[in-house]
């Protein structure tokens, strides 16, 4: 039975997170060593877990689709003053057909699927196709209501966009089956084959949504209509697909394995066969220092792609972003007054952004499980010259892997302030270039920093430390709560830079100190 | 030179591991420290490690009553896993661990004669260590103590992954280094630990304890061992 299938998932779910919610508590300071192991065995907790369960749910369902109509469907309406439907059946068209190859559920490899489908030998068909249909259900659902809440949209309107997104995913899913069993290739929606085809296909999707209607070209109500009737064809005839591909099992046994989805447990050798995968192990790749030098300049030379992709990814966004707003900031007198003002007061927002972007803490991820982790078995590695030796060449890394992504993002936000009518006070420029370098070298500096002094990885690889935790957590808040301060870019920006400065002295001082000590196998 | 364990007690929450280690280790002896599953033989290795925190006791050299803290470079630790940097080729590892341990090595070879003391084939000197198979990440492993020699070499389960040659291979390898130094190297293996090692130390109930061979011939011995572990020692 399906709905077998589906509780049993849920079970196994709600069971793993209880536990790493239990283990979690343990290493909290303090309060850790009052929760005993017998908590794994009441069922108390796992109850509770139930309810949060079902409530994240609901907040995933309908609380997501709702800021997704408002992000891609209410807010850019505004922009445009525009509220015809033909509009948002338009712009949710296009939307659909992005988020129908990129969003597919059956091709994404998580976590959950691992568990049941590797460890708990799940039937990995019935599992697929039931995760699928809820995947499809709660979508439709979500957001039929986001819909018809956040857009001026008649309801039958709102339906038969739901409907067509279905249609549009299936026939995607089908697209990609006929795919598998042509050329047998492992298909993953996080890891396309190209990524320049990927992205690009998505601007163009993005371009059909947005940029195509500012010239007045809408898809007029008939030929929705028109569309919706092919989509519905099409989707009768391909629906069976799903329900009759028998290569489920060999699908996911390949994916789970050969993929990269990130493990909290202590399935290590799985995860670090995962993670080892990215990395460019290519023999010919060589370095002529001596010592740390020579050690670390492997590391980075061997893990280039595991590094460099996100910053790429990053300063590829970046551009992206730069370029719609110079177009808007050209065409639009009230849009250039607007963010030649709003750059003048932006830098609070922007540590916000820089928290996001800076890839710090995916790369000490990387150096914890491709080489500290097997390293810091080593007695030799803790000695405090090595760990001292070793963090230095690191900082330089980090600083310089991020550097590219902030340059890009310093002179944007340059060009944009020049193009839209400039500041009376040249020093702005210099400002905020000073100011977004600072904050970048400030998060690459707390990152590190972080993990010398709090190593939040057993050997096992098992879950973070609990102050690992908290402090991530203050420092998204911190940065959360600076970017309401309504202060000009001028004062906000030599105070950042004075901030990162202090910081960064101090906790160099701090790790040259401690570190020998706290950076060690948990 | 002796390391001395003294009251060395661990626990983890509620369970007592270790409950009070109190013993002598001797140089130039091989020690096979036995114990059941879970009986904290990892755990006693992971503190002499400082790889975890211990919750009292102490432990040191003695030379001529004499006491000295355990230096860094004076401790080697084989694990059972095998962890190699994957990233590097052996050759790589080896000339990075050289490199910075320049000081603390007496007479150094040259890489290659380093892989020929333990028989690691030319072609996969320059094979990235991800692609070694578990039996020769533990070789890499057990060379760089070779080459640092430590005065402790502590060996969890080592020769299990190798096969029957190279296991008897190592075995000898151990034999002509225990000179000079104190091995202790734990086992569920009792032939192994009775091929092999001087002393027979069980760890049992979280404490350490000498099993004496004094006249006993071969059978007798092991049947002594067994009740130790049982925990039905009745000397």
């Amino acid at each position: 039975m399906m709905i077998n299938t589906f509780v049993d998932a849920f079970l196994v779910k709600n069971a793993y997170n209880t536990n790493q919610f239990i283990y979690a508590l343990q290493r909290l300071p303090l309060v850790g060593k009052l929760i005993s192991n017998k908590l794994y065995g009441k069922n108390i907790l796992k109850v509770i877990s139930v309810i949060v369960a079902v409530f994240v749910q609901l907040v995933k369902v309908f609380g997501y689709k709702l800021l997704y109509i408002f992000c891609f469907i209410t807010l850019p309406l505004g922009l445009f003053n525009n509220t015809s439907s033909d509009l948002i059946m338009h712009i949710y068209l296009f939307l659909a057909l992005i988020g129908c190859f990129t969003n597919t559920e059956i091709f994404n490899p998580t976590k959950d699927k691992y568990y049941n489908i590797v460890l708990l030998k799940m039937d990995a068909k019935k599992l697929a196709i039931v995760n699928f249909l809820y995947f499809l259900i709660t979508t439709w659902l979500g957001q039929l209501v986001a819909l018809i809440l956040l857009t001026n949209i008649m309801w039958y309107d709102a339906l038969l966009l739901v409907n067509m997104l279905v249609f549009l995913k299936v026939i995607a899913i089908s697209i990609y089956i006929f795919r598998i069993k042509k050329t047998n290739e492992v298909i993953n929606e996080n890891k396309p084959k190209s990524w320049f085809v990927y992205i690009g296909l998505i601007l163009i999707g993005l371009i059909f949504s947005y940029v195509v209607p500012y010239f007045g070209f809408v898809i007029p109500y008939y030929v929705f209509y028109l569309l919706v009737f092919v989509g519905l064809i099409l989707f009768l005839v391909n629906i069976k697909n799903i329900f009759s591909f028998d290569g489920y099992q060999r699908l996911y046994k390949r994916l789970l394995i050969n993929d990269n989805f990130v493990l909290n447990t202590s399935e290590s050798n799985a995860l670090q066969k995962n993670t080892l995968k990215q990395i460019t192990l290519d023999v010919n790749i060589t370095s002529n220092k001596e010592g740390y030098a020579y050690f670390h300049e492997l590391f980075v030379k061997r893990h280039r792609k595991i590094l460099g992709d996100s910053a790429k990814m990053t300063t590829i966004f970046i551009i992206f972003v730069f370029v719609i707003f110079l177009f808007l900031t050209l065409i639009n007198d009230g849009i250039r007054v607007g963010v030649n003002n709003f750059i003048l007061l932006f830098l609070p927002y922007l540590l916000f952004i820089m928290y996001f972007i800076n890839t710090g803490k995916s790369i000490t991820n990387a150096m914890f499980m491709n080489c500290d982790h097997s390293m810091l078995t080593y007695r030799f590695y803790r000695n405090p010259k090595v760990i001292l030796s070793l963090f230095k060449e690191r900082l330089k890394t980090i600083i310089i892997i991020n550097l590219i992504p902030t340059l890009v993002l310093a002179f944007s936000l340059c060009i944009l302030l020049l193009v839209s009518g400039g500041t009376d006070n040249v020093i702005n420029y210099l400002i905020i270039l000073m100011a977004v370098l600072s904050m970048s070298i400030f998060f690459s500096v707390h990152y590190l920093v972080l993990y010398y002094l709090l190593q939040p990885y057993s050997i096992g690889m098992q879950m973070k430390s609990a102050t690992y935790n908290v402090i991530t957590i203050i420092t998204y808040w911190a940065c959360y709560y600076i970017a309401q301060i309504r202060v000009s870019s001028f004062i906000f920006g030599l105070i950042m830079i004075l901030f990162a400065i202090v910081y960064t002295i101090i906790s160099l001082i701090l790790v040259y100190f401690h570190a020998p000590k706290t950076f060690r196998l948990r | 030179m002796k390391l001395v364990i003294k009251n060395l007690r661990k626990s983890f929450g509620e369970k007592k591991v270790l409950k009070d280690i109190d013993f002598g280790f001797s140089e130039g002896k091989i020690y096979g420290l036995l114990g059941r599953n879970g009986a904290g033989k990892t755990t006693l290795f992971n503190c002499l490690n400082d790889d975890m925190d211990i919750d009292s006791g102490e432990f040191y050299f003695e030379e001529n009553e004499v006491k000295h803290k355990i230096g860094i470079s004076d401790i080697g630790y084989v694990l059972s896993t095998p962890v190699v940097p994957e990233f590097l080729t052996a050759r790589e590892f080896l000339k990075f661990f050289i490199d910075i341990n320049k000081e603390n090595i007496t007479n150094l070879k040259t890489i290659d004669e380093y892989f020929d003391l333990v028989r690691i084939q030319k072609d996969d000197r320059d094979k990235l260590l991800k692609d070694y198979s578990h039996g020769m990440k533990n070789k890499i492993q057990m060379l760089i103590y070779i080459i640092s020699s430590p005065k402790l070499l502590l060996l969890d389960e080592p020769l299990t992954s190798f096969d029957v040659v190279v296991a008897e291979e190592m075995k000898e390898l151990l034999k002509s280094i225990k000179k000079n130094h104190i091995l202790i190297f734990s086992t569920h293996i009792m032939e192994l630990a009775l091929d092999l090692c001087d002393e027979i130390v069980v760890l049992n109930n979280g404490v350490l304890e000498h099993v004496e061979k004094s006249s006993l011939n071969n059978d007798e011995f092991k049947k002594k061992i067994i009740d130790v572990l049982k925990g039905e020692d009745d000397d």
